[in-house]
């Protein structure tokens, strides 16, 4: 388990600047609609 | 063997010869054979060839043949996708560090053989099919059968190559963000890829669950129909009959504006000669927006990669360090997004499908360019803003899981084939191909 946990570690400095553009554009997409029609049936 | 008279099918052509004793059961594959080792081997379309189970099969099938016994698809070649299980073939999925021994075969490909078809091999791809080059750092790039110094376009181009050359009339492939459409493409034949799950992905290696398709190759629209009749009953009579019922009413196209707008000049004239050609049709052809596209691999990227991490995380521990740059790069973005970020994009992809749905009220098909630029050199692809084109206007129709395919299209200016993707609502496939064949009656190359 502590090998797979050092998976994780290796990996997020190598590919956290792309990460963060991902993670900013999907929150900015995902909040473009308010919290009522993000709890609506088509969500 | 079929009610309807198919005109431009190698499909029936070899059947009609096989039927009518011009050619063998052997004669035919053996010849698919000799040009896999040729001019399939000269380009670096397959990993395997094989000769064993295939003569074998071929021995079965030639006794069925003597009984009078005709299948749809006796004695047809097909050329498999290294990523599809297919005992007794290990399954490697364009790696030297992947064997695994399936324990039965994929769906398709008992389908496929139970309808008298006879795999050849196995094809070259991009590595775990995660990439749109098919440069395989392993076994090297499959070459462009129109121009060798370019790119196939994967990651299914090996299957794309087979058929472009004449090796097999039909071949597998899957398709998660365009693997089965870019290499179709760029090599100037049909892709085709079903509404999500219509082809059991069953017994292909996964990347994606959200986004993972089997697709078909071939030279025509008419071969992928009768491969899909095999799959699903009735098929070629349900198409047949959508093809009777458009031909007496206006086809009502949209086109995404966004999409055409990121493309080449090249590709642009292409695809307005494209549409010129259905205009003549009197088809209605509106401009649309669909102005979120430019979202469209930022809302993927954490659904496919998160997916493909998980799926193939023992596969990233054990051999990492012996994958690809690219492709090593892609698991670790793949480990490193937030489950949150993941929710939040499927439920974009949901607002997507949505918005969809309403487009498909109005219209009956969409029509894009397949690929926004021209098949690059195999020497230009390292640059990541190149990669990210490859899938730009295709990796959409994963995301939404509708019926998709591509078709040659009037010349690019550097003198290959141009290509148009069209794309129809869910469970519509029949629609889809009744339209791609009524385009192929108008242009083929």
């Amino acid at each position: 388990m502590n090998g797979f946990i050092q998976v994780f570690k290796d990996v997020f400095e190598d590919v956290s600047r792309d990460v963060k553009v991902i993670v900013e554009a999907v929150i900015s997409k995902y909040l473009e609609k308010d919290i009522s029609e993000r709890y609506s049936g088509d969500e | 063997m079929f009610r309807y008279k198919f005109r431009k099918s190698s499909i029936q052509k070899i059947l009609d010869e096989l039927y009518r004793g011009v050619v063998s059961a052997e004669g035919i594959v053996s010849e698919s054979i000799r040009r896999a080792e040729g001019i399939g081997r000269e380009l670096n379309y397959f990993l395997h060839v094989d000769h064993d189970l295939t003569y074998s099969r071929i021995d079965k099938l030639s006794r069925n043949i003597c009984e009078g016994v005709f299948k749809p698809l006796t004695c047809i070649p097909v050329a498999v996708k290294d990523n599809i299980d297919h005992k007794p073939f290990v399954t490697r999925a364009g790696t030297p560090y992947l064997n695994i021994n399936p324990k039965m075969n994929a769906r398709i490909i008992d389908v496929l053989e139970d309808m008298g078809a006879v795999s050849i091999g196995r094809t070259n791809m991009h590595e775990l099919a995660m990439g749109a080059t098919n440069i395989n750092p392993h076994f090297g790039p499959s070459r462009n059968p129109l121009d060798p110094s370019r790119i196939t376009g994967g990651s299914s181009g090996g299957s794309a190559g087979s058929v472009a050359v004449g090796i097999t009339p039909i071949a597998l492939g899957t398709d998660t963000g365009g693997s089965v459409r870019i290499p179709a493409a760029f090599c100037g034949v049909v892709g085709f890829k079903p509404t999500i799950n219509r082809i059991p992905v069953s017994g292909v290696l996964p990347v994606s669950n959200t986004l993972d398709h089997v697709g078909i190759l071939a030279g025509n629209v008419e071969d992928i129909i009768i491969t899909l009749n095999t799959l699903i009953n009735g098929f070629i009579d349900s198409t047949y009959s959508m093809l009777e019922n458009i031909r007496s009413r206006r086809i009502r196209l949209a086109v995404i504006k966004e999409i055409v707008n990121v493309s080449t000049d090249s590709v642009k004239e292409s695809f307005s000669k494209a549409l010129d050609i259905v205009r003549g049709l009197n088809w209605e052809v509106d401009e649309v927006s669909f102005p979120d596209f430019n979202m469209v691999s930022k809302i993927r990227a954490p659904i496919m990669l998160g997916e493909a991490a998980a799926n193939l995380f023992d596969i990233y521990v054990r051999y990492g360090d012996r994958m690809g740059s690219d492709v090593k790069y892609l698991f670790k973005i793949g480990l490193s997004i937030p489950a949150s970020i993941y929710v939040m994009a499927c439920k974009v992809r949901r607002r997507w499908i949505t918005y969809f749905k309403d487009l498909f009220s109005r219209y009956d098909v969409i029509a894009t360019p397949t690929i926004p630029i021209e098949p690059p050199k195999i020497s230009e692809v390292e640059n990541i803003a190149t990669r990210a084109l490859l899938i730009k206007n295709t990796e959409l129709f994963n995301v939404i899981g509708t019926p998709t395919i591509t078709l040659p299209a009037p010349k690019l200016s550097i003198g290959l084939p141009g290509y148009i993707q069209l794309t129809t609502s869910w469970n519509n496939d029949e629609l889809l191909l009744a339209t791609s064949l009524i385009y192929e009656e108008l242009y083929s190359p």
